[in-house]
């Protein structure tokens, strides 16, 4: 009846309403691990197909600057840096490395 | 020390896409010459979790790299309840990504690979990989391929920059949980990607507008 989309007339259904209120078959529905069960009919369909994973990690490397700049690159440190993107001699003057020049006039 | 083949020659490429975190519009990185291709990593037996030492399904096993390649790390997004703030600090941090061949074949196994892995980085002065801090971020994809239709079918899930190596092995076990409740169902499997590239699929849909 719930393949045929019958809903209404499985509900007003005498047995239907006589196994709601029945407190012997509600106690023994709870006991019943449906997710267990689930995992049970899935055991034949598992073995026709192979779980696989597959991983990509992200590594921060331990550099002193950062790749194309030569503002420090221990963020981790505590002190703040400012960054500015597109303006490496700016970036560079900021990293107090004024002996070498702006980076700008470098790259 | 994780036994690949440097590459002679490799060159860094423009990955084109706007994301605040990423406000130039791309980002350096390294597309069809990566650093480094193959390699391996071993799973030693103490890298497993502890409750799952005793039970191991293919000890002394070795999980194969595909290739490690440099980018720039972008910034970091910090949502709040009305609004967003970006932390520029990381940003234009070197960035080692480092992808594996889909053979990795339980939560325990992925567990191990990363455990063993931050061992290497740590003990070889490359990271201090510490995931606490982001230094050391995982993107896990769990593929189902059939084994009547060699492999053509294959369901693709992504979960992305997790960093816990607990978290990682939790979050893949409610997906293999999901996968089978998903059998039980009877579900078709959907995707039509093929197993070597279900790992490399951020990779190379990311890089869709390569500049110079």
């Amino acid at each position: 009846m719930l393949g045929q989309g019958r809903l209404l007339e499985l509900i007003q259904d005498p047995r239907i309403i006589d196994a709601a209120n029945d407190p012997d078959l509600r106690a023994r529905l709870k006991k019943i691990r449906f997710e267990r069960g689930a995992d049970l009919c899935a055991a034949e369909t598992a073995m026709k197909y192979i779980a696989t994973i597959g991983l990509e990690v992200h590594v921060q490397l331990k550099t002193r600057s950062k790749m194309f700049l030569r503002v420090p690159g221990r963020i981790w440190s505590g002190a703040e840096h400012a960054y500015v993107p597109g303006l490496p001699w700016f970036a560079g003057r900021i990293a107090n490395d004024e002996s070498r020049g702006p980076a700008g006039d470098r790259c | 020390m994780l036994d690949c083949d440097i590459a002679p020659i490799c060159k860094f490429d423009r990955k084109n896409y706007f994301y605040p975190d990423m406000p130039k519009n791309y980002q350096i990185s390294q597309y069809d010459m990566p650093l480094c291709v193959n390699g391996t990593v071993p799973l030693h037996d103490l890298a497993y979790p502890k409750d799952a030492q005793k039970n191991i399904a293919t000890p002394d096993k070795e999980v194969h790299l595909v290739r490690i390649h440099l980018e720039e790390d972008v910034a970091k997004s910090f949502h709040f309840e009305t609004s967003t703030g970006i932390d520029f600090n990381r940003a234009g941090t070197p960035l080692m990504d480092i992808v594996t061949q889909p053979e990795i074949n339980s939560p325990e196994e992925a567990f191990a690979f990363l455990t063993s892995l931050k061992q290497i980085l740590v003990y070889g002065a490359v990271s201090d990989a510490d995931m606490e801090k982001g230094q050391l971020r995982c993107d896990c994809n769990v593929s189902r391929a059939s084994g009547e239709t060699d492999g053509a079918r294959c369901e693709d899930r992504d979960q992305k920059n997790m960093n816990s190596i607990s978290g990682v092995r939790r979050a893949l076990a409610l997906k293999f949980r999901g996968k089978r409740s998903a059998r039980a169902r009877r579900e078709t499997p959907t995707g039509n990607a093929r197993l070597g590239r279900c790992c490399r699929r951020n990779v190379s849909d990311a890089h869709k507008g390569i500049g110079a």
